[in-house]
């Protein structure tokens, strides 16, 4: 049932590229961070227990690692505080065709990477709300105006590029 | 009347905790516009999953940097065996120095360190300290010598080290081989220390460890929490492990409103009487609303024989605050030996206090108490009439039905809308003329609204035509009521009305347009399925998708397999076919199911299979599965497979026995092989 390990590392790297890079800021730090995952994660999979779902672990690993790197590198800014959420969408603003795969997946390729990386994280590999926001060092509220803000981007790039 | 969008939103992305969402959720299911708009934003956060799912994995995103990570593995080897003996280096000299130090006699070795805290070098004074600490009770004796000396440095030190001393002695061996070092880092003076320790702790999920490890911890963690950020996340910890901690620290907690709901959670889960006796002593001094709610979990599941007696208590008092807290509590709890005690309240000059028991005896279900809430509907304060309409409703008073039927020319239209919805609730034929007045007249368009649904709730067909009069209206939630409301009395004749609008219905702005056409089309299927087989399947080569889609899906209810094809080339939920395909395995759904906790039990889908008597094969999403499992426990095994559906892109197949939850792909193609054997056998 389900895939290798490998296989299924292989199908993280676009979340923990986005993780890195919006855990340490620059892409060459990231791209070095993520080779590195790949190696721990490789070299620990004795360590994983299957009582949980692997992509969870993954991102225990990889969390724990960039947060290694990002301390060591003292590069850990103060935290910002939580942005407010913008106004209530009125019904004309709202995605107005929900179920159109194509046109979301070419407006989330438009995105940064780092602003990708929750929804991968909550959306596909199904981490917790909570579980996103440890891993990417954020209060679950702030995690929330995040995925907020992502949401309306996309709505905002389907509307310009119908 | 048009609801607030941003609920909707947050609670279909799962932005509510699971209160608001219920909340949020038992809204949408009274108001059909809500309900639209809710499944429309649930559709867009399954197409962004699904979106997010197929993302290529595009250098520098992707395959470039897995190879890069492979090759860099492969060249890992040859640096492994210098790279761990340069790392081990400076363990094995420790290893030496500790060893050498370990050979000494304690006592003796204790007093050189003591010796050595008067150190002019502060390098040598913490290393003496670090030691003296792990020679805990051996370096104790000294050391209270040492706390008597009349240099106030050197006694204040040693006064220091003894209480770290004290501390690593409370700290259990798992925690200390977690967390090394950890009583150095935790100060007797500073809470804060407490704090920054219990966070790492929990974060350091590689090594696992029990609940009585951490409550050392915790108490003083909490104190410690200053910002949000720490607060959340420890009372999360002690409800999810039911750490034991001090009530008083909690019961603080629940006056802020950022922490109220969190605490509330925690008091539930960590089981202190002190603070549940703490808490309904308080009920009367806390003003803020947020702590209502959580009170009433609180309580709600906390032992009864505790509570309800307590509460009792409260009514004795003079303050009818307190006392109409407590009547609400106990109509929360449905506390039924509490209504001798509350009946009397409804007399009371008190208004809240009438409100209050007017909902606790509807809540508790006393039948005995339908005179008293009769008499209540004359009451002069409008809110008090409203509950009591309410409450009414839930005891299936009938004999209300006259004093409601008044109250439809009540002047304040917040009760003539009560009353409105009771006299459908109740099944009130004797209603209908006064109902179809207001649906004709009242002034206020949500009222008119409102007495279509109770009209349909009746089956007046005589109201159909005023009802198809409120398509015309500009609102969203005017328009899909009044669908709704034709859709349930089964008024087949309006159907050319219905169509006539489409146009109309299209021009609704944003998502608010598609929204209508969907209620829309679902009326058209069901009262076209009126007429009989041919005329829905007529519908199968109408103009719009969304009739096709519903026209199928009733030609599949109504056992016949001629909107298969449309279902499987443009339907979104396919489980319907289930019914179709394997009627008496889809029976077995029905079963409830008992797992309470399944959620964190990688076991939970299993045990779902288990219930509904079938063997089990996921090849999709087992950890969705869980958390479906775990939001939706105490359903029947349908409910459960259904929010399943809706969370994941997968779809169930019963087949031989056997319950099967696929990638929605792999299921389509499944039942289009299924339905072409199904064609060639014809």
């Amino acid at each position: 049932m389900g895939a290798r390990p490998e296989e299924k590392l292989r199908g993280l790297m676009p979340a923990l590229y986005g993780l890195a890079l919006a855990r340490l800021g620059n892409a060459a730090d990231a791209e070095d961070a993520v080779q590195e995952i790949v190696v721990r994660v490789l070299e620990k999979l004795d360590s994983w227990r299957p009582d949980g779902p692997f992509e969870h672990w993954v991102f225990v690993v990889a969390a724990n690692h960039v947060r290694n790197l990002a301390r060591r590198r003292s590069i850990r800014d103060a935290r910002p505080a939580p942005e407010s959420i913008e106004p209530e969408p009125e019904p004309p603003d709202l995605l107005e065709a929900a179920e159109d795969v194509d046109r979301i997946r070419r407006a989330l390729r438009t995105l940064p990477p780092d602003e990708v990386a929750p929804v991968l994280m909550h959306y596909v590999h199904g981490l917790s709300q909570k579980e996103v926001a440890l891993h990417l060092d954020l209060s679950v509220e702030h995690l929330r105006v995040r995925l907020f803000r992502t949401i309306r981007k996309i709505r905002r790039s389907m509307k310009e590029h119908p | 009347m048009s609801c607030p969008v941003a609920p909707l939103e947050a609670c279909a992305h799962g932005f509510l905790d699971a209160e608001e969402s219920a909340r949020v959720r038992s809204h949408a299911a009274a108001c059909p516009g809500c309900s639209a708009l809710l499944a429309s934003f649930e559709r867009e956060r399954r197409a962004i999953g699904a979106a997010a799912a197929g993302l290529p994995l595009q250098d520098p995103m992707g395959d470039g940097l897995f190879r890069a990570g492979l090759e860099r593995r492969r060249e890992r080897p040859r640096m492994v065996f210098f790279r761990r003996l340069a790392m081990a280096a400076p363990l094995l000299f420790c290893a030496f120095v500790v060893w050498t130090l370990v050979r000494q006699d304690p006592a003796r070795e204790a007093a050189e360190l003591v010796e050595k805290l008067g150190s002019d070098r502060i390098e040598v004074r913490e290393e003496a300290s670090r030691r003296l600490i792990e020679l805990g009770d051996a370096a104790a004796p000294r050391l209270r010598e040492l706390a008597k000396d009349p240099d106030a440095e050197k006694a204040s030190r040693a006064r220091n080290l003894l209480a770290q001393i004290a501390i690593a002695a409370t700290i259990p061996p798992e925690l200390r081989r977690a967390r090394p070092g950890i009583e150095r880092r935790l100060s007797p003076s500073d809470n804060r220390t407490w704090t920054q320790e219990f966070l790492e702790t929990v974060k350091q999920k590689q090594t696992p460890l029990r609940s009585q490890d951490l409550e050392v911890l915790v108490t003083r963690a909490l104190r410690g929490a200053e910002r949000l950020e720490e607060l959340h996340p420890i009372l999360d910890e002690i409800s999810s492990r039911k750490l034991k901690v001090d009530g008083a620290d909690l019961i603080g907690l629940l006056d802020r409103p950022d922490t109220s709901a969190y605490a509330a959670r925690a008091i539930s889960k960590s089981g202190s009487v002190e603070a549940l006796r703490e808490v309904i002593r308080r009920i009367d001094e806390l003003p803020n609303r947020h702590y209502h709610p959580a009170t009433v979990k609180i309580l709600q599941e906390a032992d009864p024989s505790i509570v309800v007696p307590e509460l009792l208590k409260l009514l004795d008092k003079e303050d009818r605050r307190s006392r109409g807290r407590a009547t609400w509590i106990l109509g929360e709890l449905k506390a039924k030996e509490a209504v001798l005690r509350i009946r009397p309240l409804a007399s009371d000059r008190d208004t809240e206090l009438r409100r209050c028991t007017a909902f606790a005896l509807g809540n508790i279900g006393a039948t005995e108490a339908i005179p008293d809430l009769i008499r209540l509907l004359e009451d002069r304060d409008f809110n008090v009439r409203c509950v009591t309409a309410q409450a009414l409703v839930k005891l299936q008073a009938v004999d209300a039905a006259p004093a409601l039927i008044r109250g439809l020319q009540d002047l304040e239209p917040a009760y003539r809308l009560e009353a409105a919805r009771s006299l459908g609730a109740l099944r009130s034929k004797e209603a209908i003329a006064g109902l179809l007045k207001v649906l004709r007249s009242d002034p206020v368009e949500s009222l008119r609204w409102v007495a279509a649904t109770s009209l349909a709730q009746l089956g007046a067909r005589e109201a159909a035509p005023d009802i198809v009069a409120l398509l015309d209206s500009e609102d969203f939630t005017t328009v899909c009521t009044a669908l709704a409301a034709l859709r349930t009395l089964g008024a087949e004749e309006v159907l050319p009305e219905i169509a006539r609008r489409r146009e109309k219905f299209e021009a609704f702005p944003g998502s608010a347009g598609p929204a209508v056409l969907r209620t829309a089309a679902l009326a058209i299927a069901e009262l076209t399925a009126r007429k009989g087989i041919p005329a829905l399947a007529a519908l199968l080569t109408e103009g719009s998708k969304d009739v096709r889609i519903q026209a199928a899906r009733q030609l599949c209810l109504s056992g016949s397999r001629e909107g298969v094809p449309t279902i499987l080339q443009e339907g979104r939920s396919l489980e319907v076919l289930n019914a179709l395909r394997e009627p008496d395995l889809y029976k077995r759904l029905d079963r409830p199911f008992p797992g309470s906790g399944s959620g964190s039990d990688p076991l939970g889908f299993k045990h779902l299979a288990e219930a509904a008597g079938l063997t089990l094969d996921v090849t999709a999403a087992p950890h969705l599965a869980a958390t479906a499992l775990s939001a939706s426990s105490g359903g029947t095994v349908r409910e459960l497979l259904t929010y399943l559906l809706d969370a994941v892109s997968c779809d169930v197949i019963l087949s031989e026995g056997k319950l099967r939850l696929l990638p929605r792909a792999a299921a389509l193609e499944e039942w289009k092989a299924w339905w072409a054997e199904e064609q060639k056998k014809k």
